[in-house]
């Protein structure tokens, strides 16, 4: 039954349609937590920047009744905590991590907040009629049998995600603030003895990481779902760190490690949606983070190889 | 030759209160090289540092091309025309050689300038590349390419900004005798292109042989600038130390006892996977001083990390008096009484953010001399630092200065420090006195005899021979991971027949070096 189910949906694509869909706030996060860790300010704080982003985006978003205004919103919302962290990491000097965690824990604590004091609720706000992250359904392809299923129909967020792949890519190796980024991660002082300005260079690598995490933030609430769920992200954030590493620090790779995440949640999903399923849901809700740790011991393995003979 | 730069009453106490110029003059004529010497921690970087507009001078003036100069900050000396190689490297590993050649500077086009122009880079690198004769692989990643040649890319990124003048923080303290020679003619192409060099070292004969004037610091004062011609090692070493310095090291014959150390069959690869060590087998008897002679990068850094446990063996046996060190973890073998002088101090030898107390007491802190209970006790740590400091001559504000505040060849002392304060009975050396200063040189050669007299087995590594030929009673030469001779240092044993085991020409019988 269950295996028929799956079967099932492999075969008439929908399964690919799922997998992009929860593929993208932890690739758009990845990427995020990437360019932090490029530049030697790694930003641990992606969980509760999304959180913030997710709660700014729908409430913006709804009262304003406009999905970009509130995308935004949630956006810049993210981007200036972001850069909080930076005046609190590289100007007062406090421990990045520790910053990182203080913001992960302002982010659930102030969601929930904010929510109780504004609409009154305690555990999600799901307004009537909010608007979503439209979907794009491109003309003549939507209509082809399997190209149409496989191009057509996804958010336009999914899109997004796609291309800040490509995006990174050039901005990480094709550009001169790319390589500078990665001097200044890697060597600070010589980046430095060149006149590079590498404070500066770490704040705008903490500004990006929060816009992607921002992005990320904003689909769930507005996007994947529409609504903000109290700690919604239930760890997407901490996943993004570990796929960084997956993603032995590129965004192919972390495009890859996304992949594999997508294609957990998504047949986490489509069994949970059998009708009397063997197995219990909580074991199936497990398997996203499972296949991550599965993934993480053998990338350390491989790691450990690679460095046995190195002391 | 008309004067380039002149730097006048230059004074510099760093935040912690160090003075470490006291009023230094400094005059270079246009295109000379001229050295500049001193012992550890007489302000040779410190000077360097405030030419390059690193370091702000606390009084003085500059004058560069006939104008007062200040700089607030190295993009101001680069424009000037001046560059520098640091005494460390400043290189990112994982960018590639020609990327850290433009890093800050990169060639740029498309709208905005937003993107890297990596065919100009490319051509321009090539370009310098062909001027100079540096060769180096452009395209490969710096953390994959030998020490000399991360050399010849801080060079070819000083010249790529247009340096006239450039300084080289003693740029020899890394390369092996062949890189030196490949360098030296790398300056002397410089310098007939019209570029001036100031160049750092502890080794007078490569200031003999290489520089036109000398100017020599002494606890951050200038005390003399001489003509090269019209002087000699013994005059320059005077001036530095005060004193007169033995050149040779006065030791009495070996007393060998028993075997502390036997190495068998052993075998080992290289970070790339390649074997390194191809059955290597020697002993050393308590009482007694190995050297281990040969070009760098033939085996020697994978027998010293396979002896103190950083590297897998892949065969053979180490034993250890009765005990099997392949067995033992770094921890362990440390706790066996084994010293381990490092060949690369910032990374292996000491922590930097940590003080030099801490530093000393890194292998000690167990020791129930130095705890109250489950405690570190504070006060004997600091007892110790304090006499360690002074027997050693580490030059430093006090004990709890920073190890990474410390010039280079002070914190070497507090490495070997630590290292024979645990009265180890087996000590392995490698590079024991790189960059460190001809008089602590002199007295750490003395140190390492002094444990061989007492009853160690003592191993030294060095890229300088004639360290090795000053220490040793046997010498074993190291080709392409294989023993190719071993030798008694007898006073008829000379640096040319090493090296030609050295460069593979000659080999002994196997079974003679067993
Ligand atoms: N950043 C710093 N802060 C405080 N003191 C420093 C700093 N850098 C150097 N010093 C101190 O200033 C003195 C001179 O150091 P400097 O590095 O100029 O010596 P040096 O002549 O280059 O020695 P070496 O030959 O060992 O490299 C030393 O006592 C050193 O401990
Ligand atoms: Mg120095």
């Amino acid at each position: 039954m269950v295996w028929q189910t799956i079967w099932g949906q492999i075969v008439d694509l929908s399964l690919v349609a799922v997998l992009l869909r929860l593929m993208t706030p932890i690739l758009l996060a990845s990427l995020g937590g990437l360019i932090s860790d490029i530049g030697g300010v790694i930003n641990i704080g992606l969980e509760g920047l999304m959180l913030m982003s997710a709660f700014t985006s729908i409430a913006v978003g709804s009262s304003t009744g406009n999905w970009a205004v509130g995308v935004l919103a949630g956006v810049a919302t993210s981007v200036l905590i972001s850069y909080g962290m930076g005046f609190f990491s590289l100007k007062m000097k406090v421990d990045i991590i520790i910053t990182g965690f203080a913001v992960n824990i302002f982010g659930s604590g102030f969601t929930i907040f904010l929510m109780s004091k504004i609409y009154g609720m305690t555990g999600n706000y799901s307004p009537t009629g909010a608007p979503r992250i439209p979907v794009v359904n491109i003309p003549f392809i939507e209509d082809i049998p399997v190209l149409g299923k496989l191009l057509s129909g996804h958010s336009l967020m999914v899109w997004i995600a796609l291309l800040s792949v490509a995006f990174c890519m050039f901005l990480i190796y094709r550009t001169p603030y790319g390589v500078h980024l990665r001097s200044v991660g890697e060597a600070p002082y010589a980046a430095q003895s060149l006149g590079i300005p590498a404070k500066r260079i770490q704040y705008s690598a903490l500004a990006w990481s929060g816009a992607f995490a921002g992005l990320a933030g904003a689909f769930m609430s507005n996007g994947l779902t529409n609504m903000f769920v109290k700690d919604m992200t239930a760890g997407t954030g901490f996943l993004a760190l570990a796929v960084v590493l997956l993603g032995n620090r590129n965004p192919i790779g972390i495009l890859l490690g996304s992949l594999i995440f997508g294609l957990a949640s998504a047949l986490a999903t489509i069994v949970q949606t059998v009708p009397n399923s063997p197995i219990p849901s909580q074991f199936i809700q497990m398997i996203p983070y499972v296949v991550t740790i599965a993934a993480l011991v053998f990338f350390a393995l491989r790691n450990k190889r690679r460095l046995a003979t190195m002391p | 030759m008309p004067i380039l730069l002149e730097m006048k009453n230059i004074h510099k106490v760093y935040p912690n209160g160090t003075a470490a110029n006291r009023g230094v003059d400094l005059t270079v004529h246009e295109g000379e090289i001229h050295a500049l010497v001193g012992e550890n921690g007489a302000g040779k970087s410190t000077l360097m540092k405030i030419l390059f507009g690193l370091e702000a001078p606390t009084d003085g003036t500059i004058e560069y091309k006939g104008q007062t100069v200040t700089f607030d900050g190295p993009r101001d000396a680069i424009k000037q025309g001046m560059g520098m190689v640091h005494q460390h490297f400043m290189l990112a590993p994982s960018l590639t050689v020609s990327e850290n050649i433009v890093l800050g500077d990169e060639p740029k086009k498309g709208v905005f300038s937003m993107f890297r122009d990596r065919a100009k880079e490319f051509k321009e690198v090539e370009h310098l590349i062909s001027t100079y004769g540096l060769k180096v692989n452009m395209q490969a990643k710096v953390e994959s390419i030998p020490v000399g040649q991360k050399q010849r890319v801080e060079i070819l990124k000083v010249l790529y900004r247009g340096a006239k003048l450039i300084i080289l923080d003693e740029p020899t303290a890394v390369l092996t005798p062949q890189e030196t020679d490949e360098l030296f003619d790398s300056i002397k192409a410089l310098v007939s292109q019209g570029h001036t060099i100031i160049f750092i070292t502890h080794k007078l004969r490569e200031v003999m042989q290489i520089s036109n004037r000398i100017t020599v610091l002494r606890a951050g004062k200038s005390i003399a600038t001489l003509l090269t011609q019209e002087t000699n090692q013994e005059e320059i070493s005077r001036l530095m130390v005060g004193r007169d310095v033995l050149f040779r090291v006065d030791k009495i014959p070996a007393e060998p006892k028993d075997v502390v150390l036997a190495v068998r069959d052993l075998g080992a690869l290289d970070d790339k996977g390649t074997l390194a060590l191809k059955g290597v087998s020697f002993t050393i008897r308590g009482g007694e001083v190995l050297g281990i002679a040969g070009v760098e990068g033939n085996g020697q850094t994978e027998l010293v990390e396979v002896i103190t446990g950083l590297r897998k063996a892949t065969t053979g046996e180490v034993r250890y008096q009765d005990k099997d060190l392949l067995a033992a973890s770094v921890a362990e073998i440390r706790r066996m009484k084994v010293g381990h002088v490092p060949e690369d101090r910032q990374t292996a030898g000491a922590s930097l953010t940590s003080s030099i107390a801490e530093n000393l007491i890194l292998d000690h802190y167990r020791n129930p001399d130095f705890k109250w209970g489950p405690f570190i006790n504070k006060k004997k740590v600091k007892q110790f630092a304090k006499v360690m400091m002074d027997t050693f001559d580490v030059r430093a504000q006090n004990e709890e200065t920073m190890a990474g505040a410390l010039s280079g060849g002070n914190l070497q002392k507090v490495v070997v420090a630590r290292e024979l304060s645990k009265n180890p009975l087996l000590l392995i050396a490698s590079q024991p006195t790189r960059g460190v200063d001809i008089g602590a040189i002199e007295f750490i050669h003395r140190e390492i005899i002094k444990r061989r007299d007492g009853g160690a087995a003592v191993m030294v590594v060095s890229a300088e021979l004639s360290e090795v030929m000053a220490l040793s009673d046997r010498i074993i030469v190291l080709y392409d991971g294989e023993i190719v001779a071993l030798l008694d240092n007898t006073p008829d044993l000379t640096e040319q027949e090493i090296g030609y085991y050295m460069l593979g020409i000659k080999k002994q019988e196997l079974e003679a070096t067993r």
